[in-house]
Formats: C-alpha cells, sequence, structure tokens
C-alpha cells in the first residue's frame, strides 16, 4: 500500500509498470479512495504532496462537497 | 443539399478511416511522426502544446517511443489547425477561416447520407477481440494531458449510446465526445450532464432499471470527431451528419454489445452503465483554460474491446487556448447557429463562434432598420447552444467579416456607444465558466456595433471611408509579395 499524493490515505495499489524489456520505467498507481491515478516518474508538482497546490487536495471524509453531476435515482 | 465540389468529393471518397486522413495529411506535409523517445509526462503535453500554437498550420503528431509503452501508437493534433481542416474538406493548405466557415454551412445536410454496412466478422475494428482481463493502463498509452487533472483521460473518444425508451430510434442514437477518467483496470467515469443527450440516456435507464450499453470508439473517421462534438437535435443522427458533409461513405458495423460503430475506427471499449454508482471524477483542464473541479460522476464498467491490429490511440491536448479543441468544434459550433438563423433571419452573413466553444461569438447581419442586429442576438441566444454558451456576442455588419479580428475590433471602436450595450444577467451558464459566481449561471452579453440607423440618432456628419477592394487590389497584393520575395533573396 502507498500513500496517495492527493488525499494522503495509503490505500493506492500498483495498477501497471511500463517496462522496456526488463526494465522497469515507471510504476502507475491509483488511490482505491480519490480515484487519483500517478506514475512515479511524473514532474513533483503533480506527484509530490509538499509541491502540489492545497487547491487540488482532496478531503474524502466530505463526499457531499463533491456535486453530483447526474442525480441519483432516490 | 450538400453543395460540395467535385475536388472534395474525390477526397472525401479517399477518406474512410482515421489512418486514411493521416495518409492524406502525410502527403501535404501535415502529419509528423515524432522521432525521439518521449515519455508520458510531461513530453507529450509539451510537445502538443508547442504544435498547438499555430492554429493555422500545426501538423497532426504521431507518438511510437513512449518510455514504457513499448509498440504502442498514440497520435494528437489531428485536427490540431485549420490547414487540417481544409484537407478534409479537399481545400489547399491555408485557406481562409471564412471560406471553409461557407463550405461547411454548405455542406449542412442530413440527405441521403451513406452509411453502409459491413459484417462484425468483416469490419477492421473488430480484428482483434478481448472478451477479459481488461486493462485500459496497459492498453492505451495514457498520459496526463494536464499536470493537475485527476487521472489520465481519455479525450477524444466518440462514445455510442441509444435512448432505452427508443431503443431502435438510429436518430435518437447518440455518438457524443464526453471526457472519460479511466478508474480502475477495467472501470470509468464519464462526464455527462442532463443536458447531454448521453445524460438523457442515463437518466432514463435508471429510471426505468434497464440496463445502458455504450460503444467508446477511439480512432475515428476524423468527420465523425467534429460532429460528435456538434450541436444538433437530440432525433438527429451525428453519423448521417458527417457522411452527409463528407459525401461519401462511412461504413458502420456492430459491437458486440449491439451498437451502430464505424467499421474502420481503431478501437471500441464496450461498457455497462452501473447504476446508482459515482466516483470522485476530476479536475480536468477544460476548454474555457481552467481546471473543472472534482465531482462525483457516472462510472461505467467494461464488457468487451475490440481494436484493429497494431491500434493507434487518438487523443488530444485541451486546456487554455489556442488547442485542438478549439479547432476541432469551433467550425461546428458556428454552423448550427447560423443555420438556425439564416431560416429566420436571411440577413445573417455568417457566425464566428470559435472562441472557448462559442463563449465569445461574433455575427455578422445586414442591418434592416434600428435595434434589428439586437433582435437577431436574441434568437441566437434562444438556439440550442446558444442556450448557455453564447456569453458574449458582437453583432457586426455585413461589410465587416467576423473571422477577421481587426475588422471586429473596428467595428467595435467606431459603432458602439453605451446604449448598445445589453446584459441579461442571472441566466444559464455553462459550469465551467470560471468567471461564474454561481456555476451553471451567468450573463448573456450584447454589443452591437453595427451602424447607427434612422430612427435612432445617427450622430456627428460622418461618412466611411470607401477602401479599394476588388481584383485589382488583390493582384497588387501578389505583385507586392512577388516583390517582397525577390527582395529577401
Amino acid at each position: 500500500m502507498t500513500a496517495c499524493p492527493r488525499c494522503s490515505n495509503t490505500n493506492a495499489t500498483v495498477f501497471h509498470e511500463g517496462k522496456e524489456g526488463e526494465e522497469l520505467i515507471w510504476t502507475l498507481f491509483g488511490c482505491p479512495d480519490c480515484h487519483y491515478h500517478w506514475r512515479d516518474s511524473e514532474p513533483e508538482e503533480s506527484i509530490n504532496p509538499a509541491k502540489r497546490k492545497a487547491v487540488f487536495q482532496m478531503d474524502t471524509s466530505n463526499p457531499d462537497r463533491y456535486h453530483l453531476i447526474l442525480p441519483v435515482r432516490e | 443539399m450538400n453543395k460540395q465540389s467535385e475536388i472534395s468529393i474525390e477526397v472525401a471518397k479517399k477518406v474512410g478511416s482515421l489512418r486514411d486522413f493521416l495518409d492524406l495529411l502525410e502527403s501535404k506535409g501535415q502529419f509528423i511522426t515524432w522521432p525521439d523517445e518521449v515519455m508520458p509526462e510531461p513530453d507529450i503535453r509539451n510537445i502538443l502544446v508547442a504544435a498547438g500554437d499555430d492554429d493555422k498550420n500545426g501538423p497532426a503528431i504521431l507518438f511510437d517511443k513512449i518510455k514504457g509503452y513499448p509498440g504502442k501508437r498514440m497520435v494528437a493534433g489531428v485536427h490540431g489547425s485549420f490547414s487540417n481542416i481544409a484537407t478534409l474538406l479537399g481545400y489547399p493548405l491555408g485557406t481562409p477561416i471564412r471560406d471553409l466557415f461557407y463550405d461547411i454551412v454548405g455542406r449542412w445536410t442530413t440527405e441521403a447520407p451513406q452509411l453502409p454496412r459491413i459484417a462484425p466478422d468483416k469490419a477492421p475494428i473488430h480484428e482483434v477481440r478481448i472478451e477479459e482481463n481488461f486493462n485500459l493502463f496497459d492498453l492505451l498509452p495514457l498520459y496526463r494531458i494536464n499536470a493537475m487533472d485527476g487521472g489520465f483521460y481519455i479525450g477524444k473518444a466518440n462514445v455510442v449510446s441509444r435512448d432505452p425508451h427508443d431503443p431502435d430510434n438510429f436518430g435518437k442514437q447518440n455518438v457524443g465526445i464526453y471526457r472519460i477518467q479511466p478508474h480502475g483496470p477495467d472501470t470509468f467515469t464519464l462526464m455527462s450532464v442532463p443536458v447531454h443527450d448521453m445524460g438523457r440516456h442515463m437518466l432514463a435507464a435508471e429510471m426505468d432499471d434497464v440496463p445502458l450499453k455504450i460503444a467508446v470508439m477511439l480512432g475515428n473517421h476524423p468527420a465523425m470527431a467534429m460532429f460528435a462534438a456538434t450541436p444538433i437535435g437530440y432525433d438527429e443522427s451525428e453519423y448521417a451528419y458527417a457522411a452527409g458533409m463528407m459525401g461519401a461513405p462511412i461504413a458502420l458495423t456492430e459491437s458486440g454489445n449491439g451498437l451502430d460503430i464505424q467499421a474502420e475506427g481503431e478501437m471500441v471499449i464496450e461498457a455497462e452503465y452501473i447504476h446508482g454508482e459515482r466516483q470522485y471524477e476530476g479536475p480536468f483542464g477544460e476548454f474555457p483554460g481552467s481546471y473543472s473541479g472534482v465531482r462525483r460522476a457516472p462510472v461505467f464498467k467494461i464488457t468487451g474491446i475490440s481494436h484493429r491490429k497494431n491500434p493507434i490511440f487518438e487523443n488530444i491536448y485541451i486546456g487554455k487556448g489556442w488547442t485542438e479543441h478549439d479547432t476541432l468544434i469551433g467550425l461546428n459550433t458556428s454552423a448550427p447557429i447560423y443555420a438556425v438563423l439564416k431560416k429566420e433571419f436571411p440577413e445573417v452573413e455568417a457566425v464566428n463562434a470559435l472562441y472557448q466553444h462559442g463563449l465569445t461569438a461574433i455575427i455578422s447581419v445586414k442591418n434592416r432598420f434600428a435595434g434589428f442586429a439586437k433582435s437577431v442576438a436574441l434568437r441566437a441566444l434562444g438556439t440550442p447552444h446558444g442556450l448557455v454558451y453564447l456569453k458574449n456576442l458582437i453583432m457586426v455588419d455585413a461589410d465587416v467579416d467576423p473571422f477577421d479580428l481587426n475588422q471586429v475590433m473596428w467595428a467595435l471602436s467606431v459603432r458602439t456607444r453605451a446604449s448598445d450595450i445589453q446584459v441579461l444577467d442571472n441566466m444559464a451558464g455553462i459550469m465551467i465558466d470560471p468567471a461564474a459566481v454561481i456555476p451553471g449561471m451567468g450573463h448573456h452579453l450584447i454589443i452591437d456595433a453595427t451602424t447607427h440607423m434612422a430612427p435612432e440618432p445617427i450622430g456627428g456628419d460622418v461618412e466611411i471611408v470607401r477602401r479599394p477592394a476588388g481584383q485589382e487590389i488583390d493582384d497588387l497584393s501578389q505583385i507586392i509579395k512577388s516583390m517582397q520575395k525577390e527582395a529577401r533573396k
């Protein structure tokens, strides 16, 4: 399990590994909580929580603050 | 009736697929293969931004050395410049945008579309079939389009869905471009809201508790890519418009889950809507040049995939303009507004809604009487696209070319008074306008930059300079250009 750069939860897992022959080029992770996906080869502004702008961070403990784009049938 | 030229029909006959169009672009120097290895981030977006800066002549670019994706191919910028659009329409490189606009409105028809059927077992798109162990992150050379996007987006797919209340109606079968965020190896979210045709399909399926199957087409016929983003009527077929515009066949076949798809597309991802499921989606760098926030969006689960051998993943750069998105949909946003207005107001000359999907647009009109242009503007706001997208509308006279911003600025400079500016506030707007105080609400601004006419006061004792024009001036321009060319040698 890996920490998500966006929501800081620690449930992220490996989704894919990019290889050239036997050489590992990058690892692609996905967070099952906030659904952020990232590659460990990306620039820090995307994947380093300390370098990411605060406005792009997420708090998954409060889902209602994120609007539904399509209403759900009751 | 389609009024296209013989040359354009000959060109259209050669283009049955994305691959055909890439060959045609290559023959014009409008398609290149990036020679070096690239990292998915940030190399691909940097190269595409640089290519997109040249809205007149930027080429399509194929990447086939993406580190970590050996053997995979990705192309973007296919509709990235007006010269690429001109090539599709059978015109020379550098054809003025205004000429392309008049060509497209002349072809605006769904009469007798050529949509031949190919049996699924003969269709190139089904050359390779996958029915288990799906992994989008392995299948596609995905990359982060803008640095703060919430995922690796698919930005140029054509998504097919049927109306659950009328599933056999070909016209109500929708083909639209909706941004797709892969979530799991076999799941993705899709951004469609209730006003979209596909949003209607999802709501109807959920309401009646019936399945909604969709086909996500990647690597499409270049005319389909344009029409999937075109605002047309709910019961009108994007396939019919695209084939109508081309005046040539676009072959269809059936997806594994029973939808009409392009037979010569690169790939189709078949999926089913998971009722009631919503997952975090976004942010995504959208066409207004700003990130849409995180929202909760509908979720789909993959049920099958078909693709051609050695498929090309076609994607797009979109964000702060100018980008391929602006060129892809600009003329196809302008044309349907023109088509509606022209029926009721034959005085309308042209519509330029190239800017941010029409958030700013310019309409030229022969002014009949004082205030007339404002009424035409109000009608434009009542068109399907105008309702929420036409935020800033500039009305100019017929002697002003709305595609020539030097002329438009002249009209704004010398033909406007304070009383020519009307603001309708607290109206419907788009959700992702970064200027909106309340997302989904906003203003309509009309600037009437047409000539003042009686009975309103005309003002000072002025006459407009008659600018010499015509063949003599065109010939002289050519002579001057030739002399300059000589002088530079």
